[in-house]
C-alpha cells in the first residue's frame, strides 16, 4: 500500500478589488496563514490541490492577483511570503493543482464577455492554455508523471451561455451544467487511464458539487444541473471520490447507487463567514485504486487568529 | 411580530419577485438593522464586526424550508439568533426549535443561540457550542479618526462600483454596499488586530520582543501595512498615521492588549510601542503528532 498527501484548498476568491464593502471578499490575515500553513507542512505533503474560484472574477487584475499568490517567489526573512511581503503557496515548493470554478470564468469587469477565457492565459502554466476557446480539463498525475500513482482529472462545468442556466434572473452564473461533450471527455480520459497497461487511481476534482441539494440544502442558483447523470457515470466505471469545493461549506457524503461514490466538498479557505477550512488529506492506494482517505480538517480559530484542526 | 426579515417576495420562486427583494437589499446600507434584511446578511455582517456586538433579528413568522436553506448556505457556521421572545407566540417558539433541531441534525456545529428560547429545552442549547468569546480590550478609533481614514481611504471609481456590482447582482448576491463611518471604525478596530497578529506570527526566530514605533511614529514597515490595510490614499496617509500612533499610544498606556500570540505596551522607558510575542503560540502543530480521533477516515 501507498500513499499520497494533499492539501486541499478551494474558494479563495482573490481580487485586486479588496474592498471592504464587498459582500464576500477573501480575508487577508487568514490568506496569509494558509501559506503559512503550506510553509510548515511542507514536509508533509506532496501537492496541493484547488477545486476552483481563485480568483472573484475573470478579470486579468483578478486573476493576475491570484496567480501572485500561488506561483510567486518566496523570499526571505519570512519564508512563506514574496519579495514585496505577500503571502505565496511557492514557499512549500511543492506541484500546485488547480483548476477554474464559476466565478474565474465570469466576465471580466469592465467588459461585456461573459464566460472569460482569462484564466487558461493568466494560468497557462496550470491549466490548458485558452486562446478564444475553452479547455475544460486536465489531467495531473502524482508522485511523477513518468511513474505515477494517482491521476486528478480536473473538469470544468462551468455554465457556458446565460441560456444553459435554469434560473435567468439573480444568479445562473453561480450554477454549473454537465455537458454530454464534456462529461463524455471526462469518461473517456478515465478509462484510458484505469484500463491501460499499467492502470493508476483515479479521483475526479469538480468545482461543482454534484448532487449536494439531495443531502444539504442548497439554493437552486448554486446547484450543478445533471449532476445525477454526472454521478450515474461514476459509479458505473469505478471512480469512487470526487473533490469539489464552490458552497463554502466543508462536507462530506456518499452519493450515486448503494453510495459508492465519496464526495469530499472543502470548505472556503479564506472568506471570514464561511468560515475558512483547509483540508490535508492522506490517499491511501492498493493495487491501482483509492482503499480509503483520512482527512484533518484545518478551521480558522478567530480568537488565536489561525489554523486549529478541527475536533 | 413585527414584519418578518424574510419577505414573502424572497420565499417565493417567482424571478419577478426575487428582483423586488434584491432590489430593496441593494438599496439599503449593509450593516444596519432593518426588517429588510435577511438572517444571513445580519449573521454575515455580525462576523465581520470585531465587537461582535450582537445582532438583534426576529424568525419570521412562517419558518419555511427556503429560510432554513438559506440561513444554513451563509450563514451556516457562525449564525446568531436572538429571537424577540417577549413578543413571539408559542406557535414561532417551536418553529424556532425546529429549526435549531434541524440544524442539529444537520451536524451544523457550532450553530450559537445567544438566548435561550425556551427553558425546557437548555439541554439542547447546551450542547451547541458557543464561539469564542472576542475580547473587551478591542482597540476602538475615536470617531475623528475613522471620518480621517473615510476621507483618506483611496476609494475607487464609478465605473469599477457599476462593474462589481453588475457581476455580484448577475451572480444573485447583493452588490458592494456604501461604507459608513461605523463600517470604517470597525475596519479599522480589525485591521489593527490583524496586522499586530500577523507581525507576531512571522517572529518565528524566536524574537520575544518587536518595537513597531521610532522616535513617535510607526516604523516605516508598519506604515505601508496600515496605508494597504485601510486602503489609504498613499500620496497623503501621514494624518492617518499620525493620529492612529496617537490613539494606539493611549491605548497601550491605558489598556494593553493580550491575546494569545502575546500582547501589545508601551515601554515608558524607551517611549516605544512594542510587541511582546508568544512564541508557544506561533508554530503550527506537527502533523505527526495529531490525535488519532482528529482524522475522518472513509
Amino acid at each position: 500500500m501507498q500513499q499520497l498527501r494533499l492539501l486541499h484548498l478551494s474558494d479563495l476568491h482573490l481580487s485586486k478589488h479588496y474592498l471592504s464593502f464587498k459582500p464576500f471578499v477573501y480575508d487577508r490575515y487568514v490568506l496569509e496563514a494558509v501559506a503559512k500553513l503550506a510553509y510548515f507542512y511542507r514536509d508533509n505533503i506532496d501537492a496541493i490541490i484547488i477545486s476552483g474560484d481563485i480568483a472573484d472574477s475573470g478579470s486579468i487584475q483578478d486573476l493576475t492577483f491570484a496567480k501572485d499568490f500561488i506561483d510567486s517567489s518566496p523570499a526571505s526573512p519570512v519564508p512563506w511570503t514574496n519579495s514585496v511581503g505577500k503571502p505565496t503557496l511557492q514557499s512549500c515548493n511543492k506541484p500546485i493543482f488547480l483548476m477554474p470554478g464559476n466565478h474565474d470564468r465570469y466576465k471580466a469587469p469592465l467588459t461585456p464577455i461573459r464566460g472569460a477565457v482569462n484564466f487558461g492565459q493568466i494560468f497557462s502554466d496550470y491549466w490548458e492554455n485558452e486562446i478564444n476557446e475553452y479547455k475544460y480539463t486536465r489531467i495531473c498525475f502524482l508522485p511523477t508523471i513518468q511513474d505515477p500513482l494517482l491521476a486528478f482529472i480536473f473538469i470544468d462545468f462551468s455554465l457556458e451561455k446565460f441560456s444553459d442556466g435554469t434560473i435567468h434572473t439573480g444568479g445562473p452564473w453561480g450554477q454549473g451544467k454537465v455537458y454530454q461533450n464534456r462529461l463524455s471527455e471526462l469518461i473517456d480520459n478515465t478509462t484510458k487511464l484505469i484500463n491501460s497497461e499499467n492502470p493508476i487511481a483515479v479521483i475526479w476534482v469538480i468545482h461543482f458539487a454534484p448532487e449536494y441539494e439531495k443531502y444539504f440544502p442548497l439554493r437552486e442558483n448554486l446547484r450543478l444541473i445533471n449532476s445525477s447523470l454526472l454521478i450515474q457515470k461514476a459509479h458505473q466505471i469505478g471512480i469512487k471520490h470526487i473533490f469539489c469545493g464552490h458552497v463554502h461549506q466543508r462536507r462530506y457524503y456518499e452519493a450515486g447507487p448503494n453510495q459508492t461514490v465519496k464526495i469530499y466538498c472543502s470548505g472556503t479557505s479564506t472568506i471570514l463567514s464561511g468560515p475558512p477550512f483547509l483540508h490535508y488529506r492522506v490517499i491511501q492506494i492498493d493495487n491501482s485504486l483509492v482503499s480509503s482517505i483520512k482527512s484533518l480538517n484545518f478551521i480558522w480559530d478567530t480568537a488565536k487568529d489561525q489554523f486549529q484542526i478541527e475536533k | 411580530m413585527n414584519t418578518p426579515i424574510m419577505s414573502e417576495n424572497f420565499q417565493s420562486n417567482s424571478t419577478k419577485k426575487q428582483f423586488t427583494f434584491y432590489s430593496k437589499v441593494r438599496s439599503k446600507n449593509f450593516g444596519f438593522i432593518n426588517q429588510n434584511y435577511s438572517a444571513i446578511q445580519y449573521a454575515s455582517s455580525w462576523y465581520q464586526r470585531p465587537s461582535r456586538s450582537p445582532i438583534v433579528t426576529q424568525i419570521p413568522t412562517s419558518y419555511t424550508k427556503d429560510l432554513f436553506t438559506d440561513l444554513l448556505t451563509f450563514a451556516g457556521h457562525w449564525l446568531v439568533i436572538i429571537p424577540n421572545i417577549g413578543r413571539m407566540l408559542s406557535q414561532q417558539r417551536e418553529q424556532c426549535i425546529s429549526l435549531i433541531e434541524n440544524a442539529y441534525s444537520y451536524k451544523v456545529t457550532p450553530f450559537t443561540i445567544v438566548e435561550q428560547l425556551v427553558p425546557s429545552r437548555n439541554q439542547l442549547f447546551q450542547a451547541i457550542t458557543k464561539p469564542d468569546a472576542k475580547y473587551k480590550d478591542f482597540f476602538t478609533p475615536s470617531k475623528t479618526l475613522a471620518r480621517l481614514v473615510f476621507n483618506k481611504m483611496n476609494k475607487p471609481d464609478k465605473q469599477t462600483i457599476n462593474s462589481l456590482n453588475r457581476m455580484y447582482w448577475d451572480l444573485g448576491s447583493q452588490g458592494i454596499r456604501k461604507v459608513s463611518i461605523d463600517d470604517v471604525s470597525e475596519n479599522i478596530s480589525r485591521h489593527i488586530e490583524g496586522i499586530l497578529s500577523t507581525i507576531a506570527g512571522r517572529m518565528i526566530n524566536g524574537e520575544e520582543l518587536v518595537q513597531i514605533s521610532k522616535d513617535n511614529r510607526f516604523t516605516p514597515e508598519l506604515c505601508s501595512q496600515i496605508n494597504e490595510n485601510l486602503e489609504l490614499d498613499p500620496y497623503d496617509p501621514r494624518p492617518v498615521h499620525d493620529l492612529l500612533y496617537s490613539e494606539l499610544v493611549d491605548f497601550a498606556l491605558n489598556t494593553g492588549l493580550k491575546r494569545p500570540w502575546g500582547e501589545l505596551f508601551y515601554d515608558t522607558s524607551t517611549q516605544t510601542v512594542k510587541l511582546k510575542i508568544n512564541p508557544e503560540n506561533i508554530p503550527s502543530p506537527d502533523i505527526n503528532l495529531i490525535d488519532d480521533e482528529a482524522w475522518i477516515v472513509t
